[in-house]
């Protein structure tokens, strides 16, 4: 009988197995069915490509399937002896396009195939992209497990038939490395781990009031605003993290918070500040303050490469801006109260990050004050209200988070 | 003191007096000369410092020299340090522009013996200086000691010596040229781990050993078994670590071989407990006849102690089991004489196999006289206990639960730093028969999610009480002095990946109360 016809007779006798037993996978994927049968993963499994447009020029999968092995094992020795059947020999790996940059909306869908018929027997994944396999091997790793019986890797419940693609591209977890430095090993400790339950984008909120740890060398004092000496990120450190999470499928998105949640600026260029003893928000009527912002923006855009920038823009109290004489003058001189002001400032921000090839995220208080004026194809980053209640987004794009407060 | 160390010991001196003379003798304690806090924990035994900032290449290459410096230990070591002082700025680093002053770290090691037993020899010497300088006669970094140990600990300090510069983007040492003569004032400084209340992966326990290493901790006490659960493979008994909470909470012999390996790389022993005859119900899951298999283990800890346990024994099911009361009653045993009987049995199976047992107090207080000779006798309950111990002939570590137990989270660190484990004992012949002492992270409440940053930085507190000299340590100020050196070190942890938690919270492993600085919290 053709193997064909014989995988497929295998399938169609355990049909009746679907996800809604237990299946140990996390998240669960679209399509699971399964079987009951044991394998087990050779001590020398390897990993081949037969059948791929992708040639894997960058050693990305070929660095994921040997994470994946260390952590299958996860510091045992497994040593037994091989069985002479029921034993996986390795991973064959079929990409369909040879694009491996990571963006916005590139296509994470694959399928993960472990049959129990095949000479020799091996698991097979074919997915769109490169990023599509790194979430197959993700989940094979969870379909593992170190048996201290045998000290061998055993494999349950065979055959499975995976088919997974995720319900949304946009799967965020946002970093504050301003109210605490976190050391890289840290950042990318939290990368490793959002790997494991495959969220994809890692919201850097690098600067906030209370300290300004990253290098711009466009503007070198603002990193004065550090907490201390050391506790500083160097461009080539976020170009690190960046290359880090890019092998893993994590895009990085940076954010620099304006106008609100900017007081560290001034450390290193007090003329940001309203004044001296009024420092938030940054100076609207400084021309300066949109310099500096341009020359981040500048910056980050050559580490930066996730097509959005996040711009914050949330809990602005303007009462700095009124306080301060010569900002008084100049919303005057302009027409503008503070709310005109704060929408100024906002929008002019975008225009700068557009300008850098930037597609703009803003906190939820600037569609909530402004919604209609903000850029079109700004993406609303909701926090703040959990029911979409405050109107429609109308053609905005939108983020759910979860509230600050909880 | 090998003729090579002692004539660069005279060099140095020569060196050094051409500076300000008040530098000859050993700088105040933990100040530099400059009066800047010392950043080096545990603090030295003796060390000079000067004024001068010198760049080290990050290319560092490793002068083995001695009989013991081509050791595979001493290379593996250096490449950690290497990997410690510059990967994490890697990326970011500018090449000097004038040049490199210290571009090779010499490593002299006097032995080539590897043995790791409990006294090995720890001592070692650093000498930094720029080449060619008015002040030095030998340029670059040289450590040397007398075993491969001494050359681990030196490493250690070499490598809280360098420090990037953010402005030059260059890892440089301050404060040079150093001389620093260091060695411990306790042979035995423990941490111990508790694997059977929580089952700790073994990536936990070689982070933990680690971390020990960065405080030049020396004795990992692996408490493996207890109560709740059995997680260690005995291959001669398999059905023992059926006891385990679950088929993937377990050790096999290889994770433990590899443990006691891996600690071995960092000059660190593991003291193996097993703790009879209470703390022992894990164990009835598996065999109703109990006895260990003692000898299977001497193959897989090679440390001359093993810890025999013999606490909190509550001895009435004993008296309530028919057939062990009817063995007291054929002996004439009241439930105390078989509590006597048993650990003095256990003792034997050791001795015979060439271990030193340790006993926690219980076995002391109750029948101290009858203890084996050679026994090491656990003191936990209280203070006070080590010297009526020594008093009596016999050896002590000191883990007094009011201020070295982990798990009391209401401990902060100043008390942990201020313990004594000589309090009380004038006599030198008996303060010799401290060997140290131990904190103890006891894990009915810690897990591996929250154990690293239950251990430290208290740890760290109790690291220096055990390695440096009583009378520089008692000369500090705590609040000023070694408080900014504890928070410098917790700093360091954090960098290298130990969830250190904050210093000055007064509830161990709470989050920071805000935003702040890792240097003030």
């Amino acid at each position: 009988m053709a193997p064909a016809l014989r995988l497929l007779l295998a399938f169609l006798a355990i049909g009746s197995c679907t996800a809604a037993d237990h299946v140990d996978l996390w998240p669960m994927p679209k399509t699971v069915s399964h079987g009951t049968q044991r394998l087990y993963v050779s001590n020398n499994a390897t990993m081949s490509m037969a059948g791929s447009k992708y040639s894997d020029g960058k050693a990305i999968l070929k660095d994921a399937f040997q994470r994946m092995l260390d952590l299958m094992k996860l510091n045992h020795n497994a040593d037994g002896a091989n069985p002479s059947s029921s034993l996986l020999t390795g991973v064959n790996i079929v990409v369909l396009s040879t694009q491996d940059e990571l963006g916005f909306e590139v296509d994470e869908s694959y399928n993960l195939t472990v049959p129990t018929i095949g000479e020799p027997l091996h698991a097979q994944i074919e997915a769109q992209t490169v990023f599509g396999a790194l979430h197959a091997l993700q989940t094979f790793s969870q379909l593992c497990h170190f048996e201290f019986t045998s000290r061998l890797i055993g494999l349950n419940s065979a055959p499975w038939m995976i088919s997974d693609a995720p319900r949304f591209p946009y799967r965020g977890l946002l970093i504050d490395t301003s109210r605490h430095y976190l050391p890289l090993a840290t950042i990318k400790g939290v990368i490793d781990a959002m790997t494991y339950s495959k969220l994809n984008v890692l919201h850097w909120h690098i600067v906030d009031e209370q300290s300004f740890p990253i290098e711009i060398p466009s503007y070198p004092k603002l990193w004065n605003g550090s907490y201390s000496y050391s506790e500083r990120y160097t461009m080539p450190d976020a170009i690190d993290i960046v290359r880090y999470a890019e092998k893993r499928g994590v895009n990085v998105l940076a954010e620099i918070d304006v106008p609100g949640h900017a007081r560290s600026w001034g450390v290193g260029y007090p003329e940001l500040w309203p004044s001296d003893s009024c420092r938030e928000p940054l100076d609207v009527s400084n021309n300066f303050t949109f310099k500096v912002i341009d020359g981040i923006l500048s910056d980050f855009s050559k580490v930066f490469k996730f097509k959005f920038v996040h711009l914050g823009g949330d809990e602005v109290n303007t009462s700095c801006w009124t306080e301060t004489p010569h900002i008084k003058e100049w919303l005057n001189n302009n027409h503008m109260n503070v709310s005109d002001a704060y929408r100024y400032f906002v929008l002019r921000a975008q225009k700068i990050a557009i300008s850098h090839g930037y597609e703009v995220i803003n906190w939820e208080e600037t569609f909530n004050n402004f919604g209609d004026k903000l850029d079109r194809k700004t993406v609303v980053h909701n926090w703040y209200f959990l029911n979409h209640e405050k109107g429609s987004v109308g053609n905005c794009r939108i983020i759910h988070a979860c509230t600050k407060n909880q | 003191m090998p003729p090579k160390l002692l004539t660069h010991l005279i060099l140095a001196l020569v060196a050094v007096s051409g500076a300000a003379a008040a530098r000859r003798h050993p700088a105040p304690a933990n100040f530099t000369a400059s009066g800047n806090p010392v950043y080096i924990w545990p603090l030295p035994k003796n060390f000079t410092s000067g004024t001068q900032t010198l760049a080290v290449d990050p290319d560092l290459a490793l002068d083995p020299q001695g009989a013991g410096g081509g050791a595979a230990a001493v290379a593996e070591a250096f490449e950690r340090y290497r990997h410690l002082i510059f990967s994490p700025w890697a990326h970011a680093a500018r090449p000097a522009s004038a040049g490199y002053d210290v571009a090779r770290l010499t490593v002299v090691v006097a032995s080539a013996d590897e043995t790791l037993e409990l006294g090995v020899d720890e001592s070692y010497t650093i000498y930094i200086a720029a080449a060619g300088g008015a002040n030095s006669i030998v340029g670059g970094a040289t450590i040397e000691a007398n075993t491969i140990y001494g050359a681990i600990r030196g490493l250690e300090t070499f490598s809280q010596l360098c420090v990037f510069n953010y402005d030059t983007k260059n890892v440089e040492v301050r404060y040079a040229p150093w001389y620093i003569q260091d060695e411990p004032r306790f042979a035995f400084r423990g941490l111990m781990l508790d694997t059977s209340r929580h089952y700790l992966p073994v990536d936990v326990i070689k982070q933990v050993i680690d971390s020990m290493s960065f405080s030049k901790l020396n004795v990992l006490h692996w408490h493996i078994i207890d109560e709740q659960s059995f997680p260690l493979e005995i291959p001669s008994y398999p059905n023992l670590w059926k006891g385990s909470y679950s088929k993937s909470e377990r050790y096999t012999v290889e994770d433990a071989r590899y443990i006691v390996s891996y600690a071995k790389k960092r000059g660190i022993h593991v003291m193996a407990e097993i703790d009879v005859p209470g703390h022992a119900e894990s164990w009835g899951n598996g065999y109703p006849k109990l006895w260990p298999s003692l000898s299977y283990m001497r193959k897989i800890f090679p440390f001359g102690l093993f810890h025999l346990g013999g606490d909190e024994v509550y001895t009435g099911c004993w008296n309530l089991t028919p057939h062990v009361k009817q063995w007291l009653d054929e002996r004439n045993m009241t439930t105390k004489d078989a509590y006597k009987y048993f650990v003095l049995k256990a003792q034997e199976i050791a001795i015979d196999l060439n271990w030193i047992p340790v006993n926690w107090e219980e076995t002391f207080n109750s029948f101290g006289g009858s203890l084996n000779p050679r026994t090491v006798v656990h003191n936990w309950l209280g203070p006070g206990v080590c010297p009526k111990v020594v008093a009596k002939g016999l050896r002590c570590i000191m883990s007094n639960q009011g201020v070295w137990y982990l798990d009391h989270l209401d401990v902060p660190w100043e008390q942990v730093y201020t313990a004594e484990p000589l309090a009380g004992i004038d006599d030198t012949a008996q303060q010799k028969l401290v060997l140290g002492g131990e904190v103890c992270m006891w894990g009915e409440t810690a897990d591996t999610s929250d154990v690293q940053q239950t251990i430290w930085p208290r740890a760290a507190a109790a690291a220096e009480r055990m390695w440096s000299q009583l009378e520089a340590i008692s000369a500090q100020d705590l609040e000023t002095t070694v408080l900014a050196r504890l928070h410098y070190f917790r700093c360091l942890l954090n960098h290298r990946g130990i969830a250190a938690a904050p210093v000055t919270n007064f509830y161990a492993r709470r989050p920071p109360i805000g935003p702040g600085s890792c240097f003030v919290q």
